[in-house]
């Protein structure tokens, strides 16, 4: 039974026990007062059967009504504390019942003296009424008696009662406190003797499991919390056992975790180490784009120390531009934190480094991750690209040298050819389709007489040369072989002609041969003749060198006459002008003074005359004006007067009004007291002839005129935009007319110590440039 | 009396010239020079009001002639006399320092009145 149940039960018991002596120890102090109430009740009724005793004799004594009040005032207040008695016991019962009896004849016995004292009778003597009263006071001294003797007995009585119920009550505490006494005796008994011993079972019990035995098994006989208490230890014992055994377990576990984060350490080392020995610029930052990390080629790269760098925005620190645009470039880092994703760099990006240099860079941002996905920065991986850019130039031009260099066999006009060990074309160029037969294909395997000539060269691993025949053509083909790479140059050159000449050649020389025989008999006899003939031919040749010597003479004269020539047929102009103007222009300017003269005079007096004369003034200015016209022709005077650049002027002017679909540019860019005087008039007369020339033949509508005094010369150039000529052609019959002017221009031109250059482009327009050289 | 110098090397021109002066101008004294030696000359000898002044003179022509005598002599007036009637003459004449153009043929006889009214006697 569990102790738990025991206390209950003995708690249960002892307390039922203690009510019920409680309930009647109760019972009895109330029945004490009780009877002890009934005592003084009966002890009252006898001093009340006393009083009234004496207040009856009272009355009859004194007859007084005051007297019967007073009675039956008493004897109600006795009548209810008769009434009050209640007892238990028969004996009493017995006794109240006389009490009661008494009680009812003591009040007969007085009621019936009290009316017969109350109504005295007329006829009734004073004796007899004595005798009454006698016979009255004895009887209510009876009743009186009674009553007194029967209320002490009942009091005797009751205080016997009482005493008895004390006696119990009495017995009934000592009974309590014994008890009581009793239930601490059972608890200890409970409590020391049974719990407590069974508690240092179990404590020597846990006491050898403490010490490490955990095989040993506490005793658990019993079948209360004692018990339940030590199968629990042994459970727990046994617990313990198996954890014991995982420990081992747990302690290999914990060296492998540490030596799993000594790796991890060793890892991050690794990775930090890494990171900062590898060739690419490498800068990490956080979310916010700010740098958390920069390696020592990203430092060298940017400028930025990598504490400074710390926490800086990464667009300072990693500052980009597009290199072509001159604008910044993209932001990688919030393109990569945005798209979560690897970003490359544009083509053209430099970086801007701290001190403003720009280094030309590629580089991409990838966002980091962690295991959950989460972005937790950027890291951007970038290097300089200038020496890739340098060698891309390089072989950039290395290729274009080689494409340069591929063309050179392709524009080779004699055929040039590779072909593999087994007679398979590798290249070819265009001109060696002739000699291939069926063009030129690579992939192709060597075909006709080339190809025994390939594999003897092969073979022979030597340069060889032959002749072949192909297609009717003769070609000289050499075939260089490299064994070791397994090909063969071939080289070919078409010697057709030289073969055609070589058998000409040898036919010539068969002939010859032949011809030797009729020949020298015919030698000896030829050679006199020849020798005739020499003779002969050295007279001529003499004559030949005088005829030239005086054809030289002759020629340097015909020079000297043409420039005599036309310095005479300038001076004959010159003077031809003067004459028309001194004796011509001036008699017509006389006459016209003359004229006007007369005319002033006879105005007045004879009308007639004086328009017969004033119709002759337009005739003679008329007159003066064809004079002064043939003189300008013959030679512009102006050209003496104010010189060669007023006279160009004036000459093109005229020219521009003449020929009203010519324009005319003029660029004259020197100062006539530049020009020597020597070559005005040939710088005039080829002006004109050029002029003359292109206003006949050239159908120009622009003529570009310039005169330049240049450091070693002066030039003048004329140039017009007509339709050009065929110089071959103006030397032809056909072309006299403009041969003529042109030999003319020449001539003058060298005469006066210049050089003349005409350029006829058909078509397009003639340029002649003079020079003369200062 | 308004004295007039003609620079002409052509005689029968000077000659027809002069009679149309003294015809239309009769007051005036006209003295004639055929080339520059002789102008230069009778300039110096007493400078005339207003010289005409050939531009084709044998040697030195007029308009080096005008140059020179504007340089030694700037208050006589000196008008060419040319056959030309061309900007590009007109243009010398201005460059080389004349004070009036006249074509030989063709000028008024009225512009050759209001010029000689122009110029006051004995100025120089």
């Amino acid at each position: 039974m569990k102790i738990r149940t025991q206390f209950i039960i003995t708690m249960i018991l002892f307390g039922m026990i203690l009510v019920i002596f409680a309930v009647s120890a109760t019972v009895t102090s109330q029945r004490i007062r009780k009877t002890s109430q009934q005592e003084n009740l009966a002890s009252n009724i006898a001093q009340g059967a006393s009083d009234l005793s004496y207040l009856a004799n009272d009355y009859l004594i004194y007859r007084e009504s005051q007297q019967l009040k007073r009675w039956q005032s008493r004897f109600a207040s006795f009548s209810n504390q008769v009434a009050s008695l209640n007892v238990e016991k028969p004996e009493q019962q017995v006794l109240v019942r006389n009490i009661k009896a008494n009680e009812q004849r003591l009040k007969q016995v007085f009621d019936s003296v009290a009316s017969a004292v109350g109504n005295p009778s007329q006829d009734r003597s004073t004796a007899l009424d004595l005798a009454f009263l006698q016979v009255s006071w004895s009887r209510m001294a009876v009743q009186s008696q009674g009553l007194v003797s029967d209320a002490s007995r009942l009091s005797q009585l009751l205080h016997q009662q009482m005493n008895q119920l004390r006696d119990t009550r009495t017995i009934l505490m000592y009974l309590m406190v014994g008890l009581f006494g009793l239930f601490l005796l059972a608890s200890y008994m409970l409590t020391y003797r049974r719990i407590l011993k069974s508690m240092a079972t179990l404590q020597a019990g846990t006491a050898v499991i403490g010490s490490g035995n955990l095989d040993f098994k506490i005793e658990e006989k019993r079948n209360d919390e004692i018990g339940d208490l030590s199968r629990a230890f042994n459970r727990m014992t046994a617990n313990l056992k198996d954890v014991t055994a995982s420990k081992s377990e747990l302690e290999k576990e914990i060296v492998e975790r540490k030596k799993a984060e000594e790796d991890l350490r060793k890892q991050r080392e690794w990775l930090r180490v890494t990171l900062s020995s590898i060739g690419d610029g490498v800068i990490a930052t956080d979310t916010k784009g700010q740098v958390t990390f920069l390696n020592p080629v990203a430092v060298r790269l940017t400028g930025w120390e990598s504490e400074e760098a710390m926490n800086q925005p990464i667009n300072s620190v990693f500052h980009i531009v597009n290199e072509k645009a001159r604008e910044p470039a993209v932001d990688l880092v919030s393109q990569a934190l945005s798209e979560k994703r690897v970003v490359g760099l544009a083509n053209d990006t430099a970086l801007v480094t701290k001190d403003g240099w720009e280094v030309p860079i590629e580089d991409s941002a990838a966002p980091i991750m962690d295991s959950a996905g989460n972005v937790i920065g950027v890291v951007l991986v970038f290097h300089d690209v200038t020496e890739k850019r340098r060698a891309q130039a390089r072989l950039r031009e290395a290729l274009e040298q080689a494409v340069w260099l591929a063309r050179f066999p392709d524009e080779n006009p004699s055929p040039v050819l590779r072909a593999s060990t087994e007679g398979r074309v590798l290249y070819c160029n265009p001109a060696s389709a002739e000699i291939l037969g069926w063009g030129c294909e690579v992939g192709k395997s060597l075909q006709g007489p080339l190809l025994p000539f390939v594999e003897q060269a092969m073979t022979g691993a030597e340069e060889a040369t032959q002749d072949i025949e192909l297609g009717g053509r003769c070609y000289s083909v050499s075939v260089t072989p490299f064994p070791a790479e397994r090909y063969v140059n071939v080289y070919g050159r078409d010697i057709t002609e030289r073969k055609q000449a070589e058998e000409a050649l040898r036919q010539r020389t068969l002939e010859l041969q032949q011809l030797t025989g009729t020949l020298e008999h015919q030698v000896q006899e030829r050679t006199e003749d020849l020798e005739a003939a020499n003779e002969k031919l050295k007279i001529e040749i003499d004559e030949c060198a005088r005829i030239e010597s005086a054809l030289k003479k002759s020629e340097s004269s015909l020079r000297q006459l043409s420039m005599e020539l036309l310095n005479a047929q300038e001076k004959e102009r010159k003077m031809v002008a003067g004459e028309i103007h001194d004796s011509i222009g001036s008699s017509l300017s006389a006459i016209k003074f003359k004229v006007e003269n007369v005319l002033t005079e006879v105005a007045a007096k004879s009308p007639e005359t004086t328009a017969a004369l004033r119709s002759v003034i337009p005739i003679v200015q008329g007159a003066i004006e064809e004079a002064r016209r043939i003189q300008m022709n013959l030679r512009p005077s102006m050209l003496d007067d104010l010189g060669i650049l007023a006279t160009v002027k004036w000459f093109c002017r005229q020219f521009e009004s003449t020929y009203s679909k010519i324009r005319i540019s003029q660029s004259i860019e020197i100062e006539e007291h530049e020009v020597p005087g020597s070559l005005r008039t040939v710088i005039f007369r080829v002006l004109q002839e050029g002029l003359n020339n292109i206003a006949k033949h050239s159908m120009a509508n622009m003529v570009l005129l310039s005169l330049r005094k240049t450091d070693q010369a002066i030039e003048l150039v004329i140039q017009d935009n007509g339709q050009g000529f065929n110089l071959s052609r103006v030397r032809s019959p056909g072309g006299a007319t403009l041969g003529l002017g042109l030999e003319s221009m020449r001539e003058r031109t060298e005469l006066s110590g210049g050089s003349f250059k005409i350029e006829p482009i058909e078509g397009k327009g003639t340029t002649i440039g003079v020079s003369w050289p200062l | 009396m308004l004295r007039v110098l003609i620079v002409e090397d052509n005689r029968i021109f000077r000659e027809a010239f002069k009679k149309g002066l003294v015809d239309y101008f009769p007051s005036m004294v006209i003295d004639e020079a055929g080339n520059a030696d002789e102008a230069l000359q009778k300039i110096e000898g007493g400078p005339p009001d207003l010289i005409f002044m050939d531009v084709r003179l044998p040697g030195v022509n007029g308009l080096q002639l005008t140059q020179r005598i504007r340089k030694d002599f700037p208050g006589i007036n000196i008008a060419i006399l040319t056959d030309y009637d061309l900007p590009e003459y007109r243009q010398a004449a201005v460059q080389y320092g004349a004070d009036r153009f006249f074509v030989k043929n063709s000028f008024e006889w009225d512009d050759l009145e209001v010029l000689v009214q122009s110029i006051s006697p004995g100025a120089p």
